[in-house]
């Protein structure tokens, strides 16, 4: 480039414009380069950031690998003791429910026990009634003919002297 | 290429020498931080620096020397679990190194060459533009 402008004096006014295109055309091409390098640039920032981002996530990844054996036996014991449990809450369950079966039916036969017996005393407790009412009514008919035979005798006794004045 | 390791465990020094057989580049050891700051830090291309050092956390240095050099900084752990989405945001970290891994370290050095070639074509290409606006 030096050595063309060093030369313009002596050039033809073609050679000039040839220049000034070729020198247009590098520059703009030294621009391109520019650009491919900051986009360049750019992307190994990015290219940074994500090998750094990887290196965390390897590391997440391999603590979790390393750790993966304890989390294994820390699950089968958890499974087990759940397997434990739930055999266990099957026992209680049976128990449960043979109890409840037994309980119940020791309740309901209570029930009807108490059931005959209430019918029993109602129907005790119906013939006492009965009985007892009968009784009170034969007393006070018997009462009655007392107080009856009485009344009579006491106005037999008042008319007793008339009587006998009459028949006198 | 200039590679400034601040590192305090002399064992894992050792393992890193026989590894790093790459006579190109040329890596120095500091035991702490105070031992880095007897040196000018502009002149390494490179910062690699353990995350517990004896005076301070090494995300701690890196931030604090950010600014003060064009190193490409890194972090470097043996208990990677140390790590934080903060590390990976943060600009100033270039990258994150597993210390049990020597391999690692030298695939990130790996890829600062390249990365150091590319800037320095980067360099070049803007020189010859300002040249090529100026009309020298």
């Amino acid at each position: 480039m030096v050595m063309f402008f060093n030369f313009e004096g002596n050039m033809e006014l073609n050679d000039r414009e040839t220049l000034i295109k070729v020198e247009q055309q590098l520059t703009n091409s030294i621009e391109n380069q520019k650009l491919i390098s900051e986009e360049l640039r750019g992307f190994l920032k990015k290219l940074e950031r994500n090998d750094k981002a990887l290196a965390l996530f390897q590391i997440d990844l391999k603590t979790h690998i390393s750790e993966a054996p304890l989390r294994r036996d820390a699950l089968s014991n958890k499974l087990k003791y759940i397997t434990q449990t739930i055999d266990e809450l099957k026992k209680i369950s049976e128990k449960i429910k043979t109890k409840y079966d037994i309980e119940l039916k020791d309740f309901e036969k209570k029930i009807e026990d108490l059931e005959g017996s209430l019918i029993t005393e109602k129907t005790e407790r119906g013939t006492f009634e009965t009985t007892v009412k009968t009784s009170a009514r034969s007393f006070k008919v018997f009462i009655s003919i007392i107080v009856g035979f009485f009344s009579f005798l006491v106005i037999l006794f008042k008319l007793l002297p008339v009587i006998i004045r009459l028949f006198q | 290429m200039k590679i400034a390791i601040v590192e305090n465990d002399s064992t894992f020094v050792s393992i890193l020498k026989s590894k790093i057989t790459n006579e190109v580049w040329e890596i120095e050891y500091f035991k702490s931080t105070k031992h880095l700051g007897t040196v000018d830090i502009k002149s390494y291309d490179v910062i690699i620096c353990d995350f517990i050092l004896p005076e301070m956390l090494g995300r701690d240095l890196i931030n604090s020397i950010a600014n003060k050099t064009s190193a490409q900084l890194f972090l470097m752990s043996i208990a990677p679990n140390n790590f934080t989405e903060e590390d990976v945001e943060n600009e100033n970290i270039v990258g994150l190194i597993d210390r049990s891994n020597p391999e690692n370290l030298i695939e990130q050095l790996n890829y600062i060459k390249s990365k150091l070639m590319i800037n320095k074509c980067s360099r070049t290409i803007e020189k010859t533009l300002n040249n090529v606006k100026n009309g020298d």
